[in-house]
């Protein structure tokens, strides 16, 4: 096997950026707790200035853990279906599918969560269950097209070659479709960021929980210290997916 | 019609034409050919200011090109160009009539004008008026965009490797109604092409460049007769030189006023001798028969007349 | 070794004709024998308690399930087009005989209680039903080839009567249209404040997104750093971005009274409308400059060189071409603004939102429904009438 080719500067530069956010996100993470005097001077009029239900590094990893499991479930169903749906076994069911991804992708977010309450009740699962299903439409939607797209003369080329068809699967078209699924994940957890951000209206412990505790209570300090955090986390987590696409952009342009 | 007085042309560094003079008269069909990079796109362009010449002056029809508005020089312009570039979102009728609209046309002389042009360009009116182009073959939007090209009834016609993207069949049916519209209209013609075949077949001067520069000038017959350097040759191509020297002669030139049995093939007065060549071969002949337009026979041509 | 795998799959084929009705066909049944079709409490206090089917309607009243019988034989028939049709109107059929049905077992139940205090509800029952028959409906407009034009007509066929039954007030025994009725003013106050928050964010936006995009298209120096600093603001949760513009609009406020006396304070529609304005620019810019640049080169050169002059090219031929990718970057936008209009309300902007949330921070169920099923129904009518005019524009440009 050949030696990876270097970075180019394209990828250094994203990942430039990355390890920036990351660390500024780290020292604000770190700092958030110290701060009490920074909110009681901006807000006077609170005698609570900074959020203490929880700790901000709590709060993070709740944060993070819910999208991180309702994505990857997200993916899995996804991917799963997408590939079911391009396979001959599948394809009748291929209408059905691209319809609820169509479909769903029109509700609103914040509806379909809103909506497991009454079915599931409230707490982790609500949530989770509302973030993997939503997640799950850009996903199937961008696997199904990327599958679509490998040119034929690969997947003839791969036949020829005497590939079985898992061995055309997993070796040939995944490859070729991983930066279109990576951008349907891409969107499906930016997404999820924002609604899991939500989500503790529904029961769900989370970066919102400060925001949205703020904003019934009156509290600005909490809004603020809440919304900083998920508006980082947000744009790191970007910052990442980027890291890895523009890697892919190096390999395609191979 | 078009006189270009010590034109050149300047992209950054690169000179692409220089000192360029060449006068095209009322009427002609003059041909601009010569290899990728001699100028021969960037000297059409330069008639209708799409592209600014660097230095020197251009005159059409006596005045100078910058003394007009440049969207009032190109409406007294015709432009056809290799992509045709029809507007996907109008029909065939919108799209002739974009600039006769633009001179404010009345309704009726438009919609007579459409008529005219879809009959000029042997295009059924039932059929293609109402179309959208995307509902039309390559060689059926390359006429459109004659017809387009035509619509003002401009004096002059620029024309940009028209045919170059279309089928040798299409090509050869639209080199015919070229010639055809040519005679009908005695509009003067400014063609680009690099097919020396296509040049010889339309022109009546060939203009041939090189980096830039005029090699010769002259019309298809004197450019076979006597090319003047070796470039020229080679252009008119090395190896069918002397068929190409038939195919501006015409049938008419060479044939004896005789009437004896020949093959079933047959040529007409204003065919060109390539043309008697080729069906005689076929036909394992040494003659073959000429028929006018009229159906009566005028005479024969035969193998050995053909080299003169 | 190949034919005997055909021989046996066409054997299985003959028999299921349609595998994807098939599984809904399936969830039909279950949702018909396995799950609940209402839930009825006597009181408020008191937690529903499962009505099945058979309990829920009279024996006469289940001739309106016939429609859902014939769907589950059209499994098993040859799919002609003609068959196609036919499922579908019966599909459409099920759809209201369901919610009649259930229309008809509330009435029952509350005769039986209190009419007043008594709460029946939809159950899972009816709702799996429901939406494996809306899917259905899906799949066989897919399979039947219809136009876009025609299946906006199959989707109005199906809405139409559900719209009526609700509004003639046939399913006001139903626990959710008694909170509607409890709530009948601020419902409809409500729905206005969503639809004035919506357009009041889309009108800065066109007015700013539409010339920046043009711009975006015309230099790329200044297009790069708007798109960048517009997908930041893309990425922020929106409830972050309404949090963080409240501490400034409230201290603005506070400094200069006359905008307070305007309405514009932290809570409220400005924080709402202003963060909706700037999510919405981003993917306005975006489609105005891509469908600018994809309209073809060979046409701006032929119209330039045919004598129009810059303005008339891009009115009269960028514009036209363009429109088709502005129309779907319109339509993502206006989707996205119902869908945050509704997160606006924690903000206190009002709208179908908080209805929603107030639902949910009492535990009220039925106060969750009223406020989330109308947001997803304008917004799946807003994606409709946009997909209509798509497809009517589409006609001419391929």
């Amino acid at each position: 096997m050949t030696k990876a080719p270097s970075a180019t500067p394209f990828e250094r530069a994203a990942m430039g950026r990355f390890v920036v956010g990351l660390a500024a996100f780290g020292l604000l993470l770190v700092a958030l707790p110290y701060s009490s005097p920074l909110f009681a001077a901006l807000f006077p009029q609170l005698d609570r200035p900074l959020y203490q239900q929880q700790t901000f590094a709590t709060l993070v990893g709740a944060h993070l853990w819910l999208v991180a499991v309702a994505s990857l479930m997200a993916t899995v169903i996804g991917v799963g279906a997408g590939i079911f749906v391009t396979r001959p076994m599948g394809r009748e069911f291929r209408g059905l599918v691209e319809t609820l991804s169509a479909m769903g992708q029109t509700f609103p977010p914040v509806a379909v969560l809103a909506l497991t309450v009454p079915i599931i009740g409230f707490g982790f699962w609500p949530a989770f269950v509302a973030l993997a299903l939503y997640g799950v439409l850009p996903i199937s939607g961008n696997t199904i097209s990327g599958l679509e797209s490998v040119s034929p003369a690969a997947r003839e080329a791969a036949e020829g070659i005497g590939m079985t068809q898992r061995q055309r699967l997993m070796q040939v078209e995944l490859p070729l479709v991983a930066p279109i699924v990576l951008a349907g994940i891409r969107t499906s957890v930016t997404i999820n960021i924002g609604t899991a951000a939500i989500a503790s209206t529904v029961g769900a412990v989370s970066l919102g929980s400060p925001i949205i505790i703020g904003l019934n209570g009156n509290n600005t300090a909490y809004i603020v210290q809440g919304a900083v955090l998920v508006a980082g986390l947000a744009i790191v987590v970007d910052l990442g997916f980027n890291v890895i696409a523009t890697r892919f952009l190096r390999w395609r342009t191979q | 019609m078009i006189h270009f007085h010590d034109i050149s042309k300047t992209f950054g560094t690169t000179t692409v034409v220089q000192n360029l003079n060449l006068t095209i008269d009322r009427g002609e069909f003059c041909v601009l050919i010569g290899p990728s990079g001699s100028g021969k796109s960037t000297i059409l362009k330069m008639i209708n200011r799409m592209v600014e010449h660097s230095t020197g002056e251009i005159l059409f029809a006596g005045e100078g090109i910058r003394t007009f508005a440049p969207e009032v020089l190109r409406r007294r312009i015709g432009y056809a160009i290799q992509s045709v570039g029809l507007f996907p979102h109008w029909t065939v009728e919108d799209n002739i009539a974009t600039v006769p609209r633009l001179l404010k046309w009345d309704a009726a002389r438009i919609d007579a004008r459409i008529t005219a042009l879809l009959r000029l360009l042997n295009l059924d009116n039932a059929r293609f008026r109402n179309a959208y182009p995307h509902q039309l073959s390559g060689g059926q939007q390359q006429r459109v965009g004659v017809a387009r090209a035509l619509a003002a009834d401009p004096d002059v016609l620029l024309m940009d490797e028209p045919f170059g993207a279309l089928d040798p069949i299409t090509r050869d049916s639209l080199q015919a109604e070229m010639t055809r519209i040519h005679a009908e209209t005695g509009k003067t013609i400014v063609f680009v092409t690099h097919d020396m075949d296509e040049a010889l077949r339309l022109a009546t001067r060939v203009v041939v460049l090189n980096a830039g520069s005029i090699v010769q000038a002259a019309s298809p017959r004197d450019l076979l007769s006597n090319p003047a350097n070796d470039f020229v040759r080679a252009f008119l191509g090395k190896d069918d030189y002397g068929l190409k020297l038939l195919s501006v002669q015409l049938v008419g030139e060479r044939m004896r006023i005789v009437d004896i049995p020949c093959g079933p093939e047959t040529v007409r007065p204003d065919d060109s001798l390539r043309v008697a060549l080729s069906r005689m071969l076929a036909m394992k002949a040494n003659r073959i028969a000429v028929f006018g337009a009229d159906g009566t026979r005028d005479g024969t041509v035969f193998l050995e007349d053909l080299v003169p | 070794m190949n034919g005997d795998v055909q021989v046996t799959r066409r054997k299985r084929d003959d028999v299921i004709k349609n595998r994807p009705l098939m599984l809904l066909a399936g969830l039909i049944v279950l949702g018909a024998v396995g799950l609940p079709f209402l839930t009825y409490a006597p009181n408020r206090l008191v937690s529903g308690q499962p009505v099945p089917l058979w309990v829920a309607g009279k024996m006469a009243d289940l001739i309106f399930l016939v429609p859902g019988l014939f769907l589950i034989a059209g499994v098993f028939i040859d799919q002609t087009p003609q068959l196609l049709r036919a499922l579908i109107v019966a599909a459409v059929l099920f759809l209201s005989g369901l919610l009649h049905l259930a229309a008809l077992g509330a009435e029952t139940l509350a005769q039986a209680g209190s009419a007043t205090a008594s709460r029946t509800s939809f159950g899972s029952g009816f709702w799996v039903m429901a939406v494996a028959t809306a899917l259905s409906l899906a799949d066989l407009t897919a399979r039947a080839g219809l136009s876009p034009v025609s299946r906006v007509f199959v989707g109005l066929m199906a809405a139409v009567p559900v719209a009526a039954m609700i509004f003639f007030g046939h399913l006001d025994a139903m626990s959710i249209m008694k909170e509607h009725a409890n709530k009948a003013d601020l419902f409809h106050q409500a729905v206005i404040r969503h639809f004035v928050i919506v357009i009041s964010a889309l009108i800065p936006t066109l007015l700013v997104g539409v010339p920046l995009g043009v711009l975006a298209f015309r230099s790329t120096a200044v297009g790069g750093p708007i798109l960048t600093v517009l997908n930041i603001i893309q990425t922020v949760p929106s409830i972050a971005l309404f949090g963080l513009l409240m501490a400034p609009l409230s201290a603005l406020a506070v400094m200069v009274p006359a905008l307070r006396d305007l309405g514009i304070s932290g809570i409220g529609l400005a924080p709402a409308v202003i963060a909706l304005t700037l999510y919405s620019i981003l993917p306005i810019v975006r489609n105005t400059s891509e469908g600018l640049a994809q309209v073809p080169a060979t046409v701006t050169e032929a119209a330039i060189g045919m004598g129009m002059t810059a303005r008339q090219v891009f009115w009269q031929v960028a514009v036209p071409l363009a429109l088709p990718v502005f129309l779907a970057g319109l339509r993502v936008t206006v989707v996205q603004a119902i869908g945050l209009a509704a997160v606006a309300a924690l903000v206190g902007a009002g709208g179908l939102g908080s209805i929603m949330f107030q639902g949910l921070f009492s535990n009220a169920l039925d106060l969750v429904l009223l406020g989330a099923l109308p947001i997803i129904a304008i917004a799946v009518l807003a994606d409709a009438i946009f997909k209509l005019v798509l497809a009517l524009s589409r006609k001419t440009v391929p």
